[in-house]
């Protein structure tokens, strides 16, 4: 596939496994923002895993997209080639140094100061270029070191593999770094491998970063390696203290702790898209001064005019849309629908999602569909036009362990369909409100803990066995929506972010 | 040290014969004669300085000693002056310089520890203050998550309630790290099931039949066992265990194990006639009674029959139940009145 090029651009948008080889809120969200923004052109970078992981583009580049570079950090590239080398002993004497400040939150800073000097050394040849890592003895004599300081893993090999892989990536967002076109401003879309990207670019070009942060990257990495199966344990019965993660968890975790505060450091701004997550990014050592809340907001005509399509009474029509991954926990859902239809066999639940993600999550849910005796009640319907949809249900449902502000809540909302959530992201805050004067428009739906699937069963059956209840929650959606959560907002607050940044003279 | 220094004036001899020889080769004269003189003089002084020059030598340089003094003489000999004081040299470099690692060729090196972990793990806290920890919110998220770890080495039936009690925590990490763990049991055992109808699917012969069966019961068993489904889905799984039992049960009417999982089954959804049944014909078909006792016992006690429970528990006897059974027996079962020691026969007298 052709994908535009250009010499330069306005703004660098630089995406991790996100738009537009993904479908899913994010996407639609950075869909969304370069399509709002038409009079700036955006140069994009998506980084992924490996190209086996991804499709076809799931989006139609806006024409304002005028560049468009893709890289996978897992992909085998070339590496340099092997020569035996000393490495430069005062080099390693700083990547000593920020090692060993990246160990305790009070001397992060120094780390950083160190690792920004170390950047222009970065390159092949230079003294703190890949191949230096790769072949030193001195490079060797470090991981030595560490592995003897630090390492509570008998296995030295695991070590030394594990330090190499973690750290090759690194260099390579240090090449796309260098050879990126010129814009004006860099807006990462996470932290971790992009926002680390960011960082390296801003301290190449001086350029403003912007950092916009739908989950929290490290917070989940976290969650993922803790369970992990591929992080090696070498620990032996008498070694292993249930209390303590093993040493190559901890390792990764770190790794990845480190690559968010880079992040952090370098933003200009730092954006969240609800106060509980934008407390935690500054817990993770965002500066407070840099941070804000800019909520999703939604095309609210577009769905308002679907209201009128709608049934008199509620259809018994439960849907989730979303991908079908883990992170959605669809089978608590599934679960759930046993229960609702126990007690109103009438009622259907779909899902409305891709799913190509994960197949063998998928078959896993088709499984539990199977044994549940669900076939007649529960569809997967694949990935749907909302539009076409919205009109056809009565209940939104979203079961997620995790999440950020879910545009489909707020579409389902704009449409007049109440919703039944788990109590993740900023849910709570989009089903009963923030303050106090959004509070007062009601509940729009209801909140149930995670993995609950009786309680989620309980609810939903509770907002579609009452009419009365029904129609209260969705006019209380309707106003939520439209007070808080319109594009309009959402656009004039980035609007004065991107203007601030391209002002930006070198 | 006579003998050195008898030594050293054959070496001043053969140095005042060389300087006399040289001298004579100074002095510039052509005759053969002259040369011929110089030739004696300096080979008296080469066999002098040989021999006077073996005394010093250190002694692992004198063997093979013929070839050795002549290999001596032969560069003394044909090099004048230069030979004498090259061999001095090399004699003193070798010989005393590098005595030490001569002497001692293989150097010593400390002994290497040996470790078994590099690092010693701590241990932290006792298995009593994990539940304690993980309830109490103002403990750090981290320490609260080092008690949710530990929690994986615990049997299922014993943390699963504790992992659901997490999954409403406030902590955004306490939640779906709890929710991993029980995520990852619920799979391992759903797999396992999916494996097993697809065996019973492919079961040739009713013995293979028999085994998917029983494994069937069994894993849908588990799920409730362990706390993995609640609500619904709970009576779904007893229902699906049910099945399975009732299905082994029509290949092996008398297999006791089947028995007494369905007599647990039908008590679990409360069929507490039916459950009380099954155990006692699980016991007629050879289960030992102490193993099906106890959930009669509580059979009778969810139906209040507690004269049964209190009856039903005294014949258990002490040596085959838990400790924690006991306790109940200590509490129900009302001890016998406290005899005075007897003494035996032989003593009474």
């Amino acid at each position: 596939m052709n994908f535009p090029r250009a010499e330069s651009a306005d703004i660098g948008l630089l995406l991790e496994g996100t738009f537009p080889y993904v479908s899913g809120g994010v996407s639609s969200w950075v869909n969304q923002i370069i399509r709002g923004f038409p009079h700036y052109k955006f140069a994009l970078v998506f980084i992924g895993s490996q190209p086996e992981d991804y499709g076809d583009i799931k989006y139609a580049l806006p024409d304002n997209v005028v560049h468009l570079e893709v890289h996978y950090l897992n992909n085998k590239q070339e590496m340099p080639p092997v020569r035996p080398r000393k490495g430069d002993t005062k080099v390693f004497a700083d990547v000593r140094h920020m090692h060993e400040c990246f160990r305790f939150p009070a001397t992060h800073k120094d780390g950083l100061e160190t690792f920004r000097k170390l950047i222009p050394e970065m390159h092949e040849g230079g003294g703190a270029g890949l191949d230096t890592f790769l072949y030193s003895e001195e490079s060797w004599a470090f991981v030595k070191e560490k592995y003897q300081q630090h390492c509570s893993d008998p296995s030295f090999v695991d070590y030394f593999w594990t330090v190499r892989s973690m750290h090759t990536p690194v260099w390579m967002l240090a090449e796309i770094a260098r050879n990126f076109i010129p814009v004006r401003a860099f807006h990462t879309v996470s932290t971790g491998y992009a926002g680390l990207l960011g960082a390296l670019l801003k301290e190449r070009t001086g350029c403003p970063l912007i950092l916009s942060e739908h989950g929290i990257y490290t917070k989940e990495r976290k969650i993922d390696l803790f369970q992990a199966q591929w992080v090696r344990d070498n620990r032996n019965v008498f070694q292993r203290d249930p209390t303590e993660i093993s040493y190559f968890r901890q390792l990764w975790i770190r790794f990845f702790q480190a690559l968010g505060t880079r992040c952090y450091d370098s933003s200009d701004h730092i954006v969240a898209l609800f106060e509980a997550n934008r407390l935690r990014q500054v817990e993770d050592g965002a500066p407070a001064e840099r941070t804000c809340n800019i909520p999703n907001g939604v095309n609210v005509p577009r769905f308002a005019a679907l209201r009128a399509l709608r049934p008199a009474s509620p259809p018994p029509v439960l849907c989730l849309i979303g991908r079908v991954v883990p992170i959605k926990d669809i089978k608590t859902y599934i679960r759930a629908m046993r229960t609702i239809v126990n007690r109103m066999p009438q009622a259907e639940g779909w899902i409305a999602g891709p799913e190509d993600e994960d197949p063998d999550y998928v078959a896993e849910c088709r499984d539990l569909v199977d044994g549940l005796g669900l076939n007649d009640n529960v569809k997967f319907l694949g990935f749907q036009q909302m539009t076409e949809l919205l009109p056809k249900v009565g209940l939104g449902v979203l079961s997620s362990i995790s999440e950020g502000l879910p545009l489909v809540i707020l579409e389902g909302f704009a449409a007049g369909v109440p919703a039944v959530s788990t109590d993740v992201g900023s849910c709570r805050q989009l089903i009963y409100g923030l303050d106090e004067a959004d509070r007062a428009l009601g509940a729009a739906g209801c909140i149930v803990g995670i993995a609950d699937p009786q309680a989620l069963a309980e609810a939903a059956l509770e907002l579609l066995g009452d009419e009365a209840a029904w129609r209260a929650a969705s006019e209380a959606g309707i106003k939520r929506v439209e007070t808080y959560y319109t594009q309009e907002r959402m656009f004039d607050s980035y609007r004065a972010i991107y203007e601030e940044a391209l002002s930006w003279q070198a | 040290m006579i003998k050195a220094l008898l030594v050293t004036l054959v070496l001043i001899f053969a140095l005042v014969l060389e300087i006399s020889a040289l001298t004579l080769l100074w002095l510039g004269s052509t005759q053969d004669q002259v040369l011929l003189d110089f030739l004696m003089q300096h080979a008296a002084a080469s066999v002098l300085l040989v021999g006077g020059g073996w005394y010093f030598m250190p002694k692992k340089f004198r063997h093979p000693r013929w070839p050795m003094l002549l290999l001596l003489f032969n560069v003394v000999f044909f090099m004048p002056v230069l030979g004498g004081i090259g061999i001095f040299v090399a004699g003193w470099i070798a010989g005393y310089r590098r005595r030490d690692k001569i002497l001692h060729p293989f150097s010593k090196l400390v002994l290497p520890e040996f470790v078994l972990s590099l690092r010693e793990p701590e241990m932290k806290f006792s298995q009593g203050e994990i539940k304690s920890r993980l309830a109490h919110a103002s403990i750090p998220t981290a320490r609260r998550l080092q008690s949710l770890l530990a929690l994986q080495g615990i049997p299922a039936r014993v943390s699963s309630p504790l992992l659901q009690g997490m999954l409403g925590d406030s902590a955004d990490d306490i939640r779906l790290v709890a929710y991993g763990l029980l995520d990852s049991r619920e799979k391992k055992i759903t797999a396992q099931i999916h494996r097993e109808l697809i065996n019973l699917k492919g079961a040739a012969g009713k013995e293979m039949q028999l085994i998917a069966d029983k494994q069937l019961a069994e894993l849908y068993w588990e799920l409730v066992y362990a706390g993995l489904a609640q609500g619904d889905l709970r009576i779904h799984s007893l229902n699906q265990a049910m099945t399975y039992a009732d299905a082994a049960l029509q290949i092996a009417e008398r297999d006791t194990g089947m028995l007494f999982l369905k007599g647990r089954i039908l008590h679990q959804l409360k069929k507490h006639e039916a459950a009380h049944q099954m155990l006692r014909l699980a016991m007629e078909y050879g289960l030992p009674e102490f193993r099906a006792l106890p959930y009669i016992v509580e059979i009778a006690f969810d139906q209040g029959d507690y004269a049964a429970v209190q009856r039903k528990l005294a014949r258990l006897s002490t040596s085959q139940i838990t400790p924690m059974m006991k306790n109940s027996i200590n509490f129900w079962v009302p001890k016998p009145e406290e005899s005075l020691p007897t003494l035996s026969k032989e003593y009474a007298i």
